[in-house]
């Protein structure tokens, strides 16, 4: 089918379905090119919807990078709502390129980002769509090269069967080195073979085909076996030395219809030297780099020019730590505020300097204040090595209360590890505290105040000092939620937010899974599963079926946990961080020993085998 | 302060902008133009812009108003080029006009718009048009916003003129319908009416296209940027 025919079918389509602009492309800063038969072509898939996938920064950063490579022209796609699907279905359309709608199986290479475990079956909806063969084994030398990459390929052996190519570690250098590859294959005619070979040399670049998951008699995980002498043993990550002169987009694609996130961003650091043990983006993306103020203060005033947004927002992992934080953000409050832009701070610690900030910043609505004590009592937040105190929280509340503040979101896991009801106890406890602080404040009355307390269901992930550990079962989790809930019910003002267990045991389940649950994926994809991460299209009955067919329960590794030194699935790929570090950190768990903040001292965790760390000690 | 009314088009694939998204739409392309947008006063300020009677998702239109207040004295044809860099294709300022400051803002002056109609697969005569509008009540089938059941409701007095002509690709339907702030009429609707009137079926993707929002002035029909005198 070519473009013509593609758009022919989508006009009939499009008055049918809800929010078609959703499908048209077309947004001011997209690129529009008319490649022609050398061009190598490349669609980067989000699984999710449009609206969610616009607000996702990795896209525009790739985006830009590859549609700065010569010979080169990138598109996107997104997965289609209910409604849009059964239409393309109908209609015999298949999946198509917002830019010059071409099928998606015209493609040279169709690359999907995984950010959360909960997409996958998108994944395999959109290869259906397309009609590209699912399984890897069945493409022929025709279709395209499907390959992914994000903080969930660390551990792509759930999606191992569906995948050519798995990218891991910064994508912004090692995409254009395997695109390379690829336009060579392309201008020679050469095979898939050839490429994925290659491929395997780069670095970051694992090929899941050239090894096969071996399980002991008992249906244990044993280890990956070479198909391939030369595959490698391990595939270290890829990694940016220096994201100061790494490629930023500036002139960012703006969505014509309303998405999630609607505003400028600039990423001012990668990584995290906090060390929180549950955290896995702040294991992943080590060692700490940074943007100068000057550098982020030109990208912003560039992306801000050609989007015509409103809002800038920095992205970084703790926006605090960058060390020229205060310089950084007095220039941004005066270039935006001249401008009539609003500046927004995530993940700010609530130090003096942040009130001042917040007083001076034009329009800030004194409503929301955020803290993610992420455990109740001091001792499971040593376990975690969360560092922050009661201290620091009543230190900034006191302070914001006074400045206006009228309500105080609280963020915390639940199921963590060594976790008891005394742990649940200290979250009301808190929630309590604060509540009383405020009305104390107030002149004896509650007022307009308001404490809202969020758990999420801790997920243990791979690459973290916990990948070894037990998730809760569901009814434990189900237990504690109840429990919570009724000491919630007697505080007044203070609103209590719980998820659903089912689909945080899912997320473990891949999380932590092996090759096994590629059959299970096929399963529930075939059930009608797709985007499980929406609560309105949850599937439970068709997950409960494929999980059952495929004999995934309770009693499996990704959930029940393992020894350290038990085979891990995930041993393939080197993170940087060594799993001696891991061991350790996870030992000093066990006893409630922090860890200190790298910048105090470097703490050993191996990454600068690989790359130059410029933060460890730092402080010292 | 300065009010500036401006006439845009939207085709092809634009035609899918809702009207609030067209309101983000046009702030940006004023804030990269650097054209400074004046504020509502009172207890929440909103910026003064506003697109006039807002079209359906789905239809095309040669004319459609957007007005705005700016502190700025604007080099008109030089800020609707500017303004033009950022539309995406299908949508462009095709007029822009200084006009005078005032309560009420353009809406309020609107009264009729014209359409063009078109329906694929589906021969209809002008004479049929006539038998139609000829009937003692011509009735709509609309959904209730509050009940969601499909009533009927005469709109006889809403059509100034409606007619067809026919050829072998299908219909073309040329009509003018009321288009004010307290009602209109929807030339879908209206269109769909008359397929069942006529007893036509097998119609195709029905396509259309507003030409003109218009005000009255002396009991004619005035396109809303002729309103005004230039100022």
């Amino acid at each position: 089918m070519n473009n013509t025919e593609v758009y022919e079918k989508l006009e009939a389509i499009l008055p049918l379905v809800e929010k078609p602009a959703r499908y048209i492309g077309e947004e001011p800063n997209c690129v529009i090119r008319d490649p022609d038969a050398d061009t190598f072509r490349f669609a980067f898939c989000f699984p999710d919807t449009y609206e969610i996938g616009m607000s996702y920064l990795g896209m525009q950063i790739l985006y830009n990078v590859l549609n700065n490579t010569e010979g080169c022209y990138c598109e996107r796609a997104f997965a289609p709502e209910k409604d849009m699907i059964g239409e393309m279905r109908k209609a015999g359309l298949p999946l198509f390129t917002l830019e010059t709608k071409t099928p998606l199986s015209q493609m040279d290479m169709v690359g999907f980002t995984l950010q959360y475990e909960l997409s996958y079956t998108n994944i395999l909806l959109m290869l259906d769509l397309a009609g590209i063969p699912l399984d890897q084994k069945d493409r022929k030398e025709t279709d395209p090269i499907i390959v992914c990459g994000g903080p969930c390929a660390f551990n792509a052996e759930p999606l191992a069967d569906f995948f050519d190519i798995v990218m891991v570690g910064d994508g912004e250098v090692q995409i254009r080195d395997l695109v390379k590859l690829a336009q060579e294959r392309k201008a020679k005619g050469l095979s898939r073979e050839w490429l994925l070979r290659e491929a395997s040399r780069l670095r970051g670049v694992y090929v899941p085909s050239f090894y096969e998951a071996v399980y002991d008699e008992d249906g244990n995980y044993k280890e990956l076996r070479k198909l391939v002498p030369e595959a490698p043993d391990t595939v270290l990550k890829a990694i940016i030395d220096d994201i100061e002169t790494s490629e930023f987009p500036v002139t960012n694609i703006v969505p014509l219809i309303e998405v999630v996130h609607d505003r400028s961003v600039v990423e001012i650091m990668r990584g995290c030297s906090r060390g929180c043990r549950f955290c896995q983006a702040g294991m992943l993306y080590r060692p700490v780099r940074q943007r100068t103020p000057d550098t982020i203060v030109e990208l912003s005033k560039k992306q801000l020019e050609s989007s015509g947004n409103s809002e800038l927002s920095l992205l970084s992992l703790s926006t605090s730590d960058h060390t020229e934080f205060e310089d950084l953000v007095l220039k941004l409050m005066d270039h935006c505020g001249k401008r009539q832009i609003s500046l927004s701070l995530p993940s700010l610690r609530l130090d003096n300097f942040a009130f001042k900030v917040m007083d001076e910043m034009q329009g800030i609505r004194k409503t929301g204040l955020t803290f993610a004590p992420e455990a109740g009592t001091q001792r499971l937040r040593d376990v975690i090595n969360k560092n922050i105190t009661e201290t620091e929280i009543f230190t900034a509340l006191d302070k914001a209360i006074d400045l206006g503040w009228t309500s105080v979101k609280l963020y915390f896991m639940m199921g963590l590890p060594t976790e008891t009801d005394e742990d649940l106890d200290g979250i009301a406890d808190l929630a309590d505290r604060i509540m009383k602080l405020a009305i104390s404040k107030n002149g004896g009355t509650r007022g307009r105040f308001s404490v809202s307390v969020s758990v999420a269901n801790f997920v243990p992930k791979p690459f973290t000092p916990f990948q070894w550990v037990a998730q809760d079962t569901e009814e434990e989790f189900e237990r504690k939620h109840r429990y919570l809930a009724e000491r919630f019910r007697k505080l007044k003002g203070v609103t209590f937010h719980y998820h659903g267990s089912y689909t945080s045991r899912l997320e473990a389940i891949f999380a932590r899974g092996g090759r096994e649950l590629c059959e299970t994926l096929r399963k529930a994809y075939a059930n009608g599963c797709i985007f499980d991460a929406w609560t309105e299209h949850f599937d439970r009955e068709g997950w409960e079926d494929a999980l059952a067919y495929t004999g995934i329960d309770d009693n499996c590794r990704a959930l029940r946990g393992s020894e350290p030194g038990q085979p891990l699935p995930w041993e393939i790929i080197d993170c940087g961080v060594s799993q001696k570090f891991l061991l350790s950190e996870y030992r000093r768990a066990l006893e409630a020993v922090t860890t200190q903040d790298c910048r105090h001292g470097c703490n050993g965790c191996g990454v600068n085998r690989y790359t130059e760390c410029r933060w460890g000690g730092i402080y010292e | 302060m300065n009010r500036y009314v401006l006439r845009f088009t939207k085709y092809g694939n634009m035609r899918f902008i809702s009207h609030l998204d067209l309101h983000r739409l046009f702030k940006r392309s004023l804030k990269k133009a650097g054209i400074p947008v004046d504020y509502s006063k009172g207890f929440n300020p909103h910026e003064m812009i506003n697109v006039v009677q807002p079209l359906s998702l789905g239809f095309e239109s040669d004319s459609e108003y957007f007005e705005m207040e700016t502190p700025l004295e604007l080099d008109a044809e030089k800020a609707a080029q500017e303004l033009n860099e950022f539309l995406p294709r299908g949508m462009s300022f095709t007029a822009i006009k200084r006009i005078p400051l005032e309560k009420k803002n353009l809406s309020a002056y609107s009264e009729y718009a014209s359409y063009r109609v078109r329906i694929p697969g589906v021969v209809l005569t002008q004479e049929q048009a006539e038998d139609f509008l000829q009937q003692p009540q011509v009735v709509i089938l609309k959904r209730d916003k509050k009940t969601k059941q499909m009533v009927e409701k005469n709109v006889k007095s809403m059509i100034r003129s409606f007619d067809a002509a026919g050829s072998e690709g299908g219909t073309v339907i040329s009509c003018v319908l009321r288009c004010a702030s307290n009602e209109s009429l929807n030339p879908l609707n209206l269109t769909e009416s008359f397929l069942r009137y006529a007893g036509a079926e097998g119609a195709g993707v029905i396509q259309v296209k507003r030409l003109e929002i218009y005000g009255m002035k002396e009991g004619a029909l005035v396109p809303l940027l002729d309103l005004y005198p230039e100022i």
